[in-house]
């Protein structure tokens, strides 16, 4: 999951990127409206932090702009503004979630997991797909009654394609969504991952010589995951 | 809790009641003794006609009433009385009585006085009485008599001449009756007229205090949500316009504070939370997981960068405050000197700020008294150096400059500043506490100020009987003026 901040804060944008990165996500920060609408339109951002009051281009603005030009990725407001008048205006101009300064950063982790869930489709916090089951929430995994235990970067690309279950997904696209703007991105990265993902899934009994794969490969177009053949 | 409606109505009420009760009785007492006098007439009359048959033939008195017919006096039911008694010597003997009276004579020893008197008849029921007095008239000139009795009777007895003195009575029954019916009448015709008065009074009065209890109701329903909402002055009584007038003002001034203070609290709220959230986040995110020695020890500096800008922005707000608790103070009687006070907090701000001192120029004299506490004055010109040297776009081409004059007005000091990003909107905002021309409110630079040093000034100036005003011109110079009078 790929997240952008948009904070003029620099010790708030600092710590919610690096606290969201040691959760698993992917996460591009940057201080003001102007910038944060460039990168919202240039990257399919799963969930955007956004903060109302912002040099350049204040938050509300930037939330106007960006569904103006039909950018779907979901909007926590995250402002000192309490009224409920200010709420409303935040929902109403298209925010899908709205967080009041200060805030716990649980809180903050549990709503951000409620906006993907919900930006793919998903409304339950476990996904289950055949023998394969993960518990967004608490970001495990299990093949039947078997735990497997996963980095937070095989974590994510599993999560990703969990959630776009039965359709493919390209090398791109889980590139996007699975690195941010810091990260170095190898041409093998993903096949590299996806190797290492299937064989911690097999070595739990998620696949093998007596069941069908979960990951399938889709010849120059990507992974897809789906329990039984293609 | 007395109501207007009610009291009025009562006292009203009262008057018309006591005015009517005033009026029934006058008028009883008018209708009785009319009453009564003609009842009197009546038996002067019987009486008169009594007298007339009265005679003296010159041996004795007598009354010629043998052959008359005078039912009135026969006994029964209403009979009359009559008596008649004539003085021989020092007694008074019956000389005749009415058929109507029992065998004994009229009750008491004698003849009553001659007058009109209320007496119980024999007959057991009240009834009034007339006595006269008279020297029966001889018979030669009982003509003259019968013509005038009353002037028989108006005759002084003479003790040698025979006087007869004749008493009548009537029940009065009859009379008590239609007083008694006259009385009852118009008490009934004045409870009736007070009870219509008292509902006409309710009526009269509700409607006049309709104007009232409307804007009553008005300002009942006013509160902090609808402090925007004015009375009506149209069709307001005349009594009631200049109070709805009062009172819109009055709401006005109310509606102002309350938006001010409103939007001061919401901006001191969230300038307020903007550091808490910084510092709950950094502790939260660094403490979910082991760090290394450096990666805390760089946690704590950011956190203590945080904690100081919180703690200057109490400090600011503290300030505020204790300015405006201070306002309207005991004016003071010491005097500073604004020329070495401006002096001294130019240098301050140049090096706080980092410029260099080209980039303020001075021109004041060698000294410059002004009556105002002098730490207050540096408060007051620190805040306004410190506005132009961070916010101003100065430097040695195109310096900041302080002007310190004395005029009869009282003495004053402009600073100028060029101020490239405001506009002549921007000007009414200056002294509005938070108000930043960048809206960004959480800036990280920690030499960015909180919008309150001109708001600060402002209350501080005011408190010292003073005032700070601003202008700002075509060539975006803004001029901050700070002027205080030679007297307070």
């Amino acid at each position: 999951m790929r997240i952008l901040i948009v904070e003029d804060s620099q010790i708030l944008r600092d710590s919610l990127a690096q606290g969201l990165r040691e959760a698993g996500y992917a996460v591009d920060a940057v201080a003001d409206g102007k910038r944060g609408l460039l990168n919202a339109q240039t990257t399919d951002y799963d969930v955007i932090l956004l903060d109302w009051m912002l040099p350049e281009m204040d938050g509300l603005t930037m939330l106007t702009a960006m569904r103006a030009r039909k950018i779907a990725a979901a909007v926590l407001m995250l402002t000192a503004r309490d009224t409920i008048d200010d709420k409303v205006l935040g929902l109403s101009t298209g925010a899908d979630d709205y967080l009041v300064k200060p805030f716990a950063f649980k809180e903050l982790l549990a709503r951000v997991k409620a906006l993907a869930r919900r930006r793919h489709g998903e409304r339950s916090p476990t996904i289950t797909i055949g023998p394969l089951s993960i518990d967004t929430a608490a970001k495990a995994v299990r093949i039947g009654t078997t735990p497997i235990d996963l980095t937070p970067r095989e974590y994510a690309l599993l999560e990703y394609l969990a959630m776009h279950a039965g359709k493919p997904v390209t090398r791109a696209e889980l590139e996007e969504h699975l690195y941010d703007d810091r990260s170095q991105v190898f041409s093998n990265a993903i096949d590299s991952t996806v190797a290492a993902l299937r064989a911690k899934i097999d070595a739990a009994g998620g696949g093998g010589p007596n069941s069908p794969p979960l990951i399938h490969t889709r010849r120059k177009v990507g992974y897809v995951l789906m329990d039984g053949a293609p | 809790m007395t109501s207007i409606r009610g009291r009025t109505s009562l006292l009203v009420a009262a008057s018309i009641a006591g005015l009517l009760a005033l009026g029934g009785l006058a008028l009883f007492v008018v209708v009785r003794a009319a009453l009564t006098r003609q009842f009197d007439d009546g038996l002067a009359a019987r009486a008169a006609a009594l007298q007339s048959l009265t005679r003296f033939d010159g041996e004795k008195v007598e009354m010629d009433i043998a052959g008359e017919v005078m039912p009135r006096y026969h006994a029964g039911k209403d009979a009359e009385y009559f008596v008649a008694w004539i003085r021989e010597g020092n007694r008074w003997n019956v000389l005749e009585q009415s058929e109507s009276l029992p065998a004994a004579a009229w009750p008491g020893d004698g003849p009553p006085a001659p007058e009109i008197v209320d007496c119980p008849l024999p007959s057991g029921r009240p009834g009034r009485s007339l006595t006269i007095e008279f020297i029966p008239p001889a018979e030669h000139d009982s003509d003259d008599h019968e013509s005038s009795p009353a002037a028989t009777t108006q005759q002084p007895p003479s003790q040698s001449i025979t006087t007869v003195r004749l008493l009548v009575a009537q029940s009065r029954t009859a009379l008590d009756r239609t007083l008694w019916t006259i009385a009852l009448s118009i008490s009934g015709v004045g409870i009736a007229l007070v009870v219509a008065s008292i509902a006409a009074t309710r009526w009269a009065v509700r409607r006049g205090t309709r104007p009232l209890e409307a804007l009553c109701a008005r300002v009942a329903a006013l509160g902090p949500e609808t402090l925007n909402q004015r009375l009506t002055l149209e069709h307001q009584p005349m009594e009631l316009g200049p109070v709805a007038a009062r009172l819109n003002d009055l709401l006005a001034r109310l509606d102002e504070a309350f938006k001010r203070e409103k939007s001061f609290t919401s901006a001191a709220s969230h300038e307020l939370r903007t550091p808490i959230a910084e510092l709950r986040m950094l502790l939260e995110v660094a403490l979910s997981r082991e760090r290394t020695p450096e990666r805390w020890e760089k946690t704590a500096r950011d956190g203590l960068g945080v904690l100081d800008r919180a703690q200057r922005l109490t400090e600011a707000l503290l300030r505020l405050s204790r300015a405006g608790a201070g306002s309207g103070s005991a004016p003071t009687d010491a005097t500073a000197d604004l020329a070495a006070i401006l002096r001294q907090q130019a240098a301050r701000a140049l090096e706080v700020h980092g410029h260099d001192p080209s980039h303020l120029s001075i021109d004041a004299p060698d000294a410059l008294a002004a009556p105002i506490d002098p730490a207050l004055a540096a408060s007051i010109i620190g805040n306004m150096l410190d506005n132009a040297l961070h916010h101003g776009d100065v430097a040695e081409d195109r310096p900041a400059r302080c002007i310190a004059r004395q005029g009869s007005a009282g003495v004053s000091i402009t600073i100028t500043n060029y101020a490239p990003t405001l506009t002549t909107g921007d000007v009414a905002h200056l002294f509005e506490p938070f108000w930043r021309k960048d809206p960004a409110r959480s800036p990280h630079d920690a030499r960015q100020g909180f919008g309150l040093g001109l708001s600060v000034g402002r209350v501080l100036a005011e408190s010292a009987g003073g005032r700070i005003t601003a202008v700002f011109d075509a060539d975006h110079q803004l001029g901050v003026t700070f002027q205080v009078p030679l007297s307070r």
